[in-house]
């Protein structure tokens, strides 16, 4: 029996669990993150390389139809949860929450990026930019505002000292797997579209938190580490079983 | 594995500003004209281990890419200047910005800095200054001795010059306004610097063009919301908590793997 496949299968799983907490890291890393999505990952088996079946010393001795097919384990991609996070006051009159689904649109120099994030500023220039200092899209694109009072109200209709000013625009996404960039943004996955929303449900004075549940992550590590262990053992079971058959096959 | 590491160590380090600027908050509850500063986080570059779009078997277009987070930072701890509470002081050199606005300030090296600190003064030469001793512009002096000053809510000035029984106007206190307070720079003593962020300044006479009124024998309190703050505080030391928590699950899982032989 090729006993380092077993191994192999071993290590591919611990591989996984590597990049699995990797994953879990980031999540926890932004759970005070204002608009932040969790990442969720997809494990996949994928069969052995049938090479390595012809390498083993068993090849030719065994019926090539009768070989244990081994399994291996690979994170296969990773999306994105989109649950809405909870909504946190913050008084903030440039703070905005989505209600339900949505993106605000935000336009960068490498073409219109999504977030969640409502944490909004002006800049010099009077417009309402995102943290990083992307310009915020209304439904005339770049919104431009001045000294006042600002309000946003739940349609997402932006005023300054009482005069209507613009709405903001709202985009619905088709795929759970975006494209992460930094500063929460998203961009589109290759064949997925936005669509802007004509019901726009906002609540100003408020961000939406981080979607990250720490318990779940938490169990998730726990769990992984568990894994991890219990592969540990059987990568030293297989390494001692390979140890044994040196020994007595050494000895004949 | 070690990526973990790091990557919970910006959340460590994140959380860690996150208390600093809390812990000054809290210490400033009692400071008057003092604003409260929130923290900004944002997530970091990601790592594509596997994008979306690219063909995984000979004409199967995998939907969706791998991609792994390296982390969080703090990208801003903007200023939050919402109102403070006004407290009565019955001083008649205590005005309070009732709306937006700033009192501005001559710092000594010319610059002029902007305060919502209303605590003023006369100093030696009849001059209207900060309790520090800077001269509020645009100067309004003239006022060694005068009795029974009034400021009234659009900032004009009024008392009683020494020796004389008409009313004088000794000037107007004039209120700049900024596009973006929150892109001010604190520089301490309750006072803000303009910046690229903040845009230029408007002055504007209180009570027009968005600017507030002033209020005479008030001052504004700090607008640190103390049970706000302490919350924050908590959620702050849990999350530095499971930051440290996955530190010590990839150490323990690196340790594992080091006995592999």
């Amino acid at each position: 029996m090729p006993e380092e496949l077993h191994l192999y299968t071993a290590i591919s799983g611990q591989t996984a669990v590597f990049k699995q907490m990797e994953v879990i890291a980031n999540n926890l890393a932004n759970a005070t993150t204002a608009g932040f999505k969790a990442e969720r990952i997809i494990f996949e088996k994928v069969l052995t390389d049938e090479r390595l079946l012809h390498y083993s010393p068993n090849a030719e001795i065994s019926d090539p139809n009768g070989l244990p097919v081994e399994e291996y384990v690979q994170i296969q991609a990773s999306y994105t949860d989109l649950s809405v996070g909870p909504v946190e006051n913050t008084g903030n009159p440039l703070d905005v929450a989505i209600r339900n689904e949505g993106f605000f649109v935000l336009n960068t120099p490498s073409g219109l990026r999504y977030t969640r994030s409502g944490q909004f500023a002006l800049d010099s220039q009077n417009r309402l930019v995102s943290s990083e200092g992307h310009a915020v899209q209304g439904l005339s694109g770049d919104i431009t505002l001045g000294a006042g009072k600002v309000e946003i109200s739940s349609d997402g209709s932006i005023s300054l000292n009482g005069e209507f000013i613009d709405r903001l625009r709202l985009a619905k996404i088709d795929s759970p797997f975006l494209i992460r960039e930094s500063a929460q943004k998203f961009d589109l996955p290759p064949e997925g579209s936005a669509t802007d929303l004509s019901t726009v449900e906002v609540q100003s004075r408020a961000i939406e938190g981080s979607n990250v549940n720490t318990v779940k992550e938490l169990t998730d590590m726990i769990f992984a580490s568990r894994i991890f262990e219990a592969l540990q053992k059987a990568q030293q079971a297989s390494s001692s079983m390979s140890s044994d058959r040196n020994q007595i096959l050494g000895k004949s | 594995m070690i990526k973990s590491l790091y990557t919970a160590a910006t959340g460590m380090d994140a959380q860690q500003i996150r208390i600093s600027v809390i812990s000054n908050n809290i210490a400033n509850v009692t400071t008057s004209g003092f604003k409260q500063s929130g923290t900004v986080f944002q997530d970091l570059l990601y790592q594509n281990i596997a994008s979306a779009g690219t063909e995984s078997a000979a004409g199967v277009i995998s939907p969706a890419g791998l991609q792994v987070g390296s982390g969080v930072k703090v990208i801003s701890t903007p200023s939050v200047h919402s109102q403070g509470l006004l407290e009565q002081t019955s001083r008649a050199l205590d005005v309070a910005i009732e709306g937006e606005g700033f009192f501005q300030v001559s710092l000594p090296s010319g610059e002029t800095s902007y305060s919502r600190l209303g605590s003023l003064a006369i100093n030696a030469d009849g001059q209207l200054v900060t309790q520090a001793g800077f001269p509020i512009e645009p100067s309004i002096s003239g006022l060694s001795g005068a009795t029974e000053l009034r400021i009234g809510s659009d900032g004009t000035i009024t008392g009683y010059s020494p020796g004389s029984n008409d009313v004088t106007s000794f000037g107007q206190i004039t209120i700049a306004t900024f596009p973006n307070a929150s892109g001010l720079k604190a520089i301490g003593q309750t006072m803000f610097q303009e910046t690229a962020a903040s845009g230029s300044p408007t002055t504007s006479t209180p009570g027009t063009g968005g600017a507030g009124t002033l209020s005479q024998g008030f001052l504004e309190g700090s607008n640190v919301n103390i049970a706000d703050e302490l919350v924050k505080m908590i959620l702050a030391q849990r999350s530095f908590e499971l930051n440290s928590k996955v530190i010590r699950t990839s150490d323990d899982m690196m340790a594992a793997a080091n006995q592999l032989r």
